[in-house]
């Protein structure tokens, strides 16, 4: 038994963005930062020394450390968290705001992430280091499977190896794996900001382009760009005082790490963990518990697309459909705009920009508030951000 | 031109890559609880333990899953030497490994025996799967 319950105590009131996403933009981690944190204060209505917390993923040199934020924003922390690598901590960020919030640490987080990479500023920054983490070199091997030493050295190429094992084990084929980008580039020709607006992708296409690793091909990928997002989280009870279009943080669940479900982006018991392979069931998910809603109620899906079978994995180990039968579901425009469940909304890692997860955490603010334009889902009222490696967030409005 | 990326050795892991040198596969065995684990560790994951012993493996096993890497992006090392495959492979005494595969073999169905080989490089041996005719106990996998 919890000692109180968390849901619907801590909001998002503020949103934004770096001007841009892009490929390359060119400008430095500390300008895009500042670009996302004035654009989310003005957004919430709140200045910057009404910020006293932080969190982020990964700092310097992509992005910002915590006090080098501190020392450019002016802002006085008393409460920080700095994680490590980008998308897998973003919903555990989000959660980190929320019980500082709630438990008086800090009374307004700016929970900011950037990506800067090497052929954009980065080159101006590498003396500072690479930023990268060699975990495919551990005992263990790389956290999306990687070994290192035999050349499966990339997120991408570990994870062509879980899509390859999910196609053998339920006969799933090219054409099913294209749906999530196929469906993500058509919600992307609705956003403004998606660095892929204005270039469709057909299924000719996809099939067309030849597979890389395993049976991922160019469009199984997501971009690598440069941009920044900024969220700002305080507590409900504040942001009713401030008048704030609320967006409640109603549902938590943290990562999830064992020996047969360590591997980021595929789900437990398809035999690619250290342990014999079982059968998989979704079971009781903590963020339904805690948010008093089912999956059924769930509005829209906000999905950790960084490769595209990452959709399969989600809608099995949340119970969305049962293991092996995510490759038929998402068929014929059922996570599409109009469809069962929309999925991304926004273009996703694949379409909208690599932003670590928060680019969707944001479209997820933005449809709760009603204010996704052409791309709004009808009745936002419940929307959920889950990943393949297990956690998850809900958002709702009341 | 890039140097080959190597395995980071250390004292809790040496006894893994020297057996391999030897054209061995050693694991750890668990003297409390029998368990032969993989990868290594200093304590064993079912009872934590740090009483081990080091046991050559039968070097049989079945393919779990592998893949074929046209286009590696990773270490640039690796971009000039593709096509290679990479494979799962589910060991007779039950831990899973990876290890090189030859690509005529990434493409087989789960389940197909393979026999452990090993790929001698200057600084390190390296494992390698072949496939395995006399394979009898195949199961599903």
């Amino acid at each position: 038994m919890a000692l109180f319950d968390l849901s619907r105590q801590a909001a998002v009131v503020g949103i934004g963005t770096s001007d841009k996403f892009g490929l390359v933009l060119d400008q430095s981690p500390a300008r895009l930062q500042m670009q996302a944190f004035r654009a989310a204060l003005d957004d919430a209505g709140l200045r910057a020394a009404d910020v006293d917390g932080f969190a982020t993923g990964h700092g310097a040199p992509q992005g910002m450390d915590y006090d080098e934020f501190a020392i450019q924003s002016g802002c006085e922390l008393r409460w920080a968290v700095q994680m490590w690598t980008h998308g897998r901590w973003a919903s555990t960020q989000v959660a980190q705001a929320a019980l500082a919030v709630t438990s008086g640490l800090a009374d307004c987080v700016a929970i900011i992430n950037t990506i800067t990479n090497g052929r954009g500023y980065g080159r101006h920054l590498a003396a500072l280091g690479e930023g990268t983490v060699r975990e495919a070199f551990r005992d263990v091997g790389g956290g999306h499977g990687e070994a290192g030493p035999y050349g499966l050295d990339t997120p991408g190429s570990a994870t062509a190896m879980v899509a390859q094992r999910y196609m053998d084990l339920y006969g799933a084929t090219s054409e099913h794996l294209a749906a999530g980008p196929i469906a993500f580039r058509r919600h992307a020709q609705l956003n403004p900001m998606a660095i892929m607006r204005d270039k469709p992708l057909t299924l000719e296409q996809y099939l067309e382009s030849p597979p890389l690793v395993g049976p991922f091909r160019l469009f199984d990928y997501c971009l690598r760009n440069e941009g920044s997002t900024c969220l700002l989280v305080t507590t409900a009870e504040r942001a009713r005082a401030m008048g704030a279009r609320a967006v409640l943080v109603s549902g938590v669940q943290g990562a999830r790490a064992s020996r047969d479900d360590f591997i980021m982006f595929a789900r437990p018991g398809m035999g690619l963990g250290f342990t014999d392979e079982h059968d998989y069931q979704a079971g009781q998910m903590p963020v339904y518990q805690m948010a008093g809603l089912g999956a059924d109620d769930i509005d829209a899906l906000y999905v950790y697309d960084s490769f595209s079978s990452n959709l399969w994995m989600v809608l099995e180990r949340f119970g969305f459909c049962p293991p092996g039968e995510a490759y038929l579901w998402t068929q014929g425009g059922q996570i599409e705009l109009g469809g069962r469940l929309p999925v991304n909304t926004n273009g996703g890692l694949h379409s909208e920009a690599h932003l670590s997860g928060f680019g969707h955490l944001l479209e997820m603010v933005r449809q709760v508030r009603q204010e996704a334009g052409p791309r709004q889902v009808p009745k936002a009222e419940a929307v959920q951000w889950a990943t393949p490696w297990g956690d998850s967030l809900i958002f709702t409005s009341s | 031109m890039s140097a080959r990326p190597l395995p980071v050795i250390h004292p809790d892991n040496q006894e893994f890559w020297d057996s391999l040198r030897r054209h061995e596969l050693s694991l750890q065995r668990c003297r409390e609880c029998s368990e032969v684990r993989f990868p290594v560790s200093p304590v064993c994951p079912r009872c934590l333990s740090e009483e081990f012993s080091w046991e050559v493996m039968s070097g049989r096993g079945q393919l779990v899953v592998a893949v074929t890497v046209h286009r590696a992006t990773g270490n640039p090392w690796w971009s000039e030497r593709v096509p290679f495959s990479v494979a799962l492979v589910r060991l007779a005494e039950g831990p899973r490994i990876k290890g090189g595969i030859d690509n005529s073999l990434a493409s087989l169905p789960p389940g197909t025996p393979l026999r452990v080989a090993f790929d001698d490089q200057e600084e390190v041996t390296l494992l390698h799967f072949r496939s395995d005719e006399s394979g009898t106990d195949a199961r599903p996998l």
